[in-house]
C-alpha cells in the first residue's frame, strides 16, 4: 500500500509527549470554561460565572427553556371576553372615545407567553391597542392560513420589544392574524388589548 | 513501513470497519436530529429579532462542533498533515471555501435541498478517505491537487451550512451582521474541534500502532463517508410525511 501524503513522520518534527500533555490540558481547561461559561447559559439559561450575560448568551438559553416550558406546559390561557366566541360583541366604549368590540387582559408570570388571533378574511382590516402595565414585552405580530402544517413558517408583520402599541392590521390571506407575547421581565406583566374592525372573531391559541 | 501480514492488517481494518458500522447503525435514529437545527435554537431565532452577534457565533460554533459531517472531512484533511504550517493551509483553503458559500447562499436565497448537499459532504469525507488510502493516485496515475479539492468541498460544506442557515428562517432586520457572525462562529468551532482532532492523532501519530491502522482507519473513514452518502439519499428518496 502506498500512501502518498504519507511523510516519512521523522521523530523530531512531531510534538514531544511534554508537549502534547501541556496541550491536552489546555484543551481540558478550555473545554471546562467554554462548557460552564458559554454552553451553560446558552442552553439552560443558568450563568454560574456570570460570562454568559457579558456574551448575551443567557436570555438565549432563558428563551429555549421557556420554549421548552410552552411545549410541555401550553400557553397562557386567559379567559376571553363570550363575545369571542363568536356571537355579536358588547361594544366597549374607552376613555378616548373609541368603541372597541372586544378587550382582553392576560397576566403573565415571568418567561410565560400568549397568543391571542383574530379569525379574518384577506384584506380585511381591524384596529388594535395594547398595552403592558409594566415594561416591556417582546410580541411578534404575525398571521397563519388556516390549518398551517406544523413547520409552517407564520408570516410576520412586526416583532421587537414595546410596552404598547396601536394601529390596524390588513390580513395578507384568510387565516388568524394577531399577536404573541412574552414577558421576558423577572416580575408578572398584565398585557390589555383592545380590537375592533373587520373579523369573525378574538381566539386564544 | 512495517511489512506485517497482508491478511493479518485487513483483518485489523475489516474489524474496525464492522465496529464503526453497529455505532452508525446504531446511531441513525439520531441522525435525523443532526439535520436540522434543535427545535430549541430555531425558535430561538424565530423569538428574537435584530442584530444578535454573540448568539449567532455560539450558533455557527455549535454547528459546526456538533456537525459530524464537517469534522470527519477535517479528520481526514489532517489524518497525514502534522506540519503547524500544512494544517494552516489547508484549513484556511476549507474556511475560504465554505465562508464564500455560505454568505452568498444565504443572501442569494440558494436552497440547495438539504438531503443532496448533505451526500455531497459525505462524498467529500469518501474522497479524503479515498485519496489518504493512495487509491487515487493508483486509479488515475496522479492525485489530484489536494489544495484544490479541499477548496471544492470547502465550497460544498458552505453550502450545507447556507441550507441550514436558511432554514432558520432568518428575518431581514439585521440579516447580514447575523450571518457574519455566524460565519464567524463556524470558524471558531472549527478551531475548536480541530485542535481536540489534532491533539488525539497527535497521541496516536507516536505509537507505532498509527502506521500499522493508518490504513484500517481511512476504511473507517471511507465507509463513514458511504454510509453518509447512502443515508441522506434515503431520506432524499423517501417521501416526507410533511407533503
Amino acid at each position: 500500500m502506498t500512501f502518498v501524503q504519507q511523510p516519512s513522520t521523522p521523530s523530531e518534527s512531531l510534538p514531544s509527549r511534554a508537549a502534547l500533555t501541556r496541550a491536552t490540558v489546555a484543551a481540558l481547561v478550555v473545554a471546562a470554561l467554554l462548557a460552564v461559561g458559554v454552553v451553560l447559559p446558552a442552553e439552560t439559561g443558568r450563568d454560574p460565572l456570570g460570562l454568559g450575560a457579558v456574551l448575551g448568551l443567557t436570555e438565549m438559553g432563558r428563551i429555549k427553556v421557556a420554549l421548552a416550558q410552552d411545549t410541555a406546559t401550553g400557553l397562557a390561557r386567559p379567559s376571553l371576553p363570550a363575545a369571542a366566541g363568536g356571537k355579536a360583541s358588547a361594544v366597549v366604549i374607552d376613555t378616548t372615545g373609541i368603541a372597541w368590540r372586544d378587550t382582553v387582559s392576560v397576566t403573565l408570570q415571568p418567561n410565560k407567553g400568549v397568543e391571542l388571533k383574530l379569525d379574518m378574511q384577506k384584506d380585511d382590516t381591524a384596529f388594535y391597542s395594547w398595552s403592558a402595565d409594566s415594561g416591556e414585552v417582546y410580541f411578534n405580530r404575525h398571521g397563519e392560513p388556516p390549518n398551517a402544517p406544523k413547520d409552517f413558517a407564520a408570516h410576520s408583520y412586526a416583532k421587537g420589544m414595546a410596552r404598547e402599541d396601536q394601529g390596524e392590521i390588513v390580513a395578507v390571506f384568510d387565516g388568524v392574524h394577531g399577536w404573541f407575547w412574552r414577558n421576558r421581565s423577572g416580575s408578572a406583566v398584565t398585557i390589555s388589548l383592545k380590537t375592533r374592525g373587520q373579523y369573525r372573531s378574538l381566539k386564544r391559541m | 513501513m512495517r511489512s506485517r501480514n497482508p491478511v493479518a492488517r485487513w483483518h485489523g481494518a475489516l474489524y474496525a470497519a464492522a465496529l464503526l458500522a453497529a455505532a452508525l447503525l446504531a446511531l441513525t435514529p439520531g441522525l435525523a436530529l443532526a439535520h436540522g437545527v434543535t427545535a430549541g435554537d430555531k425558535g430561538y431565532i424565530m423569538e428574537t429579532f435584530g442584530v444578535r452577534i454573540m448568539p449567532f457565533m455560539y450558533l455557527g460554533a455549535k454547528h459546526m462542533v456538533t456537525g459530524y459531517d464537517h469534522l470527519l472531512f477535517l479528520v481526514g484533511v489532517i489524518f497525514y498533515l502534522y506540519r503547524l504550517r500544512d494544517i494552516g493551509l489547508y484549513v484556511t483553503l476549507f474556511a475560504l471555501g465554505h465562508s464564500m458559500t455560505l454568505i452568498a447562499g444565504v443572501l442569494a436565497q440558494v436552497h440547495v435541498n438539504a438531503f443532496l448537499i448533505d451526500a455531497i459532504i459525505g462524498a467529500s469525507v469518501a474522497y479524503k478517505a479515498i485519496d489518504n488510502l493512495g487509491l487515487l493516485a493508483k486509479w488515475f496515475g496522479r492525485q489530484p491537487d489536494p489544495r484544490a479539492a479541499t477548496m471544492l468541498f470547502g465550497l460544498c460544506h458552505g453550502l450545507g451550512l447556507a441550507t441550514k442557515m436558511l432554514d432558520f428562517e432568518l428575518a431581514t432586520d439585521g440579516l447580514l451582521p447575523n450571518l457574519l457572525a455566524f460565519n464567524i462562529g463556524v470558524e471558531i468551532g472549527q478551531l475548536l474541534a480541530l485542535s481536540a482532532i489534532l491533539i488525539a492523532i497527535s497521541y496516536w501519530r507516536r505509537s507505532a500502532s498509527f502506521v500499522r491502522y493508518a490504513t484500517a482507519a481511512n476504511v473507517c473513514l471511507l465507509l463513514s463517508g458511504v454510509s453518509l452518502i447512502v443515508y441522506q439519499l434515503t431520506g432524499y428518496f423517501t417521501p416526507s410525511p410533511a407533503s
